[in-house]
């Protein structure tokens, strides 16, 4: 009796190859040759297997219509250039991209950016004229400071006579102010709207208060 | 870029190796891709073929097939034989297609195409009894499940090796040779139950 007997499932399993008589070492050959020669199930199986593979070798199925391999090389090349060029243009769009993004958003914040000036520009216009007033107010204190330092009387001068002139200029100043006086006015709203603020506390303060205030400012170089 | 056998190289031919081939290819010389076509096509049809069972599908999966491998030659490593990657990308494409279209069933073979393709050499009774044979063993095949089927159709009719067929599969062999026994056995009963095991 021979050792190292192979499982009966794998003598089994290798029934067809042994029909077929491929891949089958010679020890596995021996194997299933002494268990035909001994076991009739064994040999009935192995009928079965002989008797389907006789019924289908050298029985050639699912064969390609006439002529299909001599026209498959050009189609396939064919496939694969139009494929290519779909891959070329997907490359360039993906590749332009790469720019277009960029540069649409360059355009687009300078678009933002001047219609937002423009904005700016049209909103600012009262304080453009608030920016004349200012500096034609300060005009003015020069003035009403020079008519306090000539005669003493005039120290009780009213606001309103140098709240007055500066309301007159304010309307004169903006006519004659040049376009560059626009742009500048931009830059000092906070300032404007800081110097108004103490002009309407100057106005709110009593007359010696203000007289105060004025002998003040003479003394300084402001 | 369409080259025909016309333009092919005269350093390379159908008899080069693979590895000649593919350093053709990468090399630049694309009618090296056209003899890994020539070559390999009436295989790789004929596998994807048993599997969808069906000329048209076959016919654009191996196409597809062989477009795959243009792309990807460049990045093949070698790390297995040639054919067993086509016969690896061909398997799981048709394995693909198949899930797509949930072919898990018998689709029976036209027998309008069976005629067509008959030898004309033949006579008509001869031609007629081997077109039945062509159909019945054609709708056993399609009937087995998916992985007897690949398994049959790589060993019996490519005449594989369990190893290469492994490699392609990632099975172990044992299961292998379970497989293509157990579609045997299923083939054989299709065979009775249809009672063509008469003319066996």
């Amino acid at each position: 009796m021979k050792t190292n007997y192979r499982s009966n499932d794998e003598l089994i399993f290798s029934l067809p190859d042994y029909v077929t008589g491929t891949e089958l070492e010679a020890a596995v050959r021996e194997q299933i040759e002494e268990r035909l020669n001994n076991d009739k199930t064994f040999y009935a199986e192995y009928m079965k297997i002989k008797e389907t593979y006789n019924y289908m070798k050298d029985v050639e199925t699912d064969r390609a219509p006439e002529n299909y391999f001599s026209s498959l090389l050009p189609r396939i090349n064919e496939r694969i250039e139009s494929e290519s060029t779909q891959k070329s243009f997907w490359h360039y769009l993906i590749g332009s991209w790469k720019i277009a993004v960029p540069a649409l958003t360059v355009i687009l914040l300078i678009v933002i950016f001047n219609k937002s000036d423009k904005i700016e520009n049209t909103n600012g216009v009262p304080g453009i004229n608030h920016r004349t007033e200012i500096i034609s107010a300060d005009s003015n204190i020069k003035e009403s400071k020079e008519v306090i330092t000539n005669s003493e009387e005039e120290k009780t001068v009213s606001t309103e006579t140098v709240i007055a002139p500066v309301k007159r200029k304010t309307v004169t100043t903006v006519k004659k102010e040049n376009l560059s006086m626009l742009s500048e006015s931009i830059f000092s709203e906070s300032e404007e709207e800081e110097e108004f603020y103490y002009e309407d506390e100057f106005v709110n303060m009593n007359e010696s208060e203000q007289n105060e205030l004025i002998n003040n400012l003479k003394n300084t170089k402001f | 870029m369409y080259i025909t056998e016309n333009y092919l190289n005269l350093n390379l031919n159908l008899e080069s190796n693979d590895n000649d081939l593919i350093t053709g290819f990468l090399n630049g010389e694309n009618t090296a891709f056209n003899y890994i076509v020539l070559k390999y096509q009436k295989r790789i049809y004929s596998v994807i073929r048993k599997m969808v069972q069906n000329h048209d599908d076959a016919d654009d999966i191996t196409q597809e097939v062989f477009v795959k491998l243009y792309g990807s030659l460049k990045d093949f490593r070698g790390e297995s034989a040639l054919f067993t990657y086509l016969y690896k990308m061909a398997v799981n494409y048709s394995l693909n297609h198949l899930k797509r279209n949930k072919i898990n069933r018998t689709k029976t073979v036209q027998v309008e195409d069976i005629h067509e393709i008959s030898s004309k050499d033949k006579n008509y009774d001869t031609v007629f009894d081997e077109d039945l044979k062509t159909k019945y063993i054609s709708d056993a095949v399609a009937g087995l499940p998916e992985q007897q089927k690949i398994v049959f159709s790589l060993k019996f009719y490519d005449e594989m090796t369990y190893n290469e067929i492994s490699e392609i599969l990632n099975k172990p062999v044992g299961t292998l040779k379970a497989n293509y026994f157990h579609a045997f056995n299923k083939i054989r009963e299709y065979f009775e139950k249809n009672k063509i095991h008469q003319s066996i």
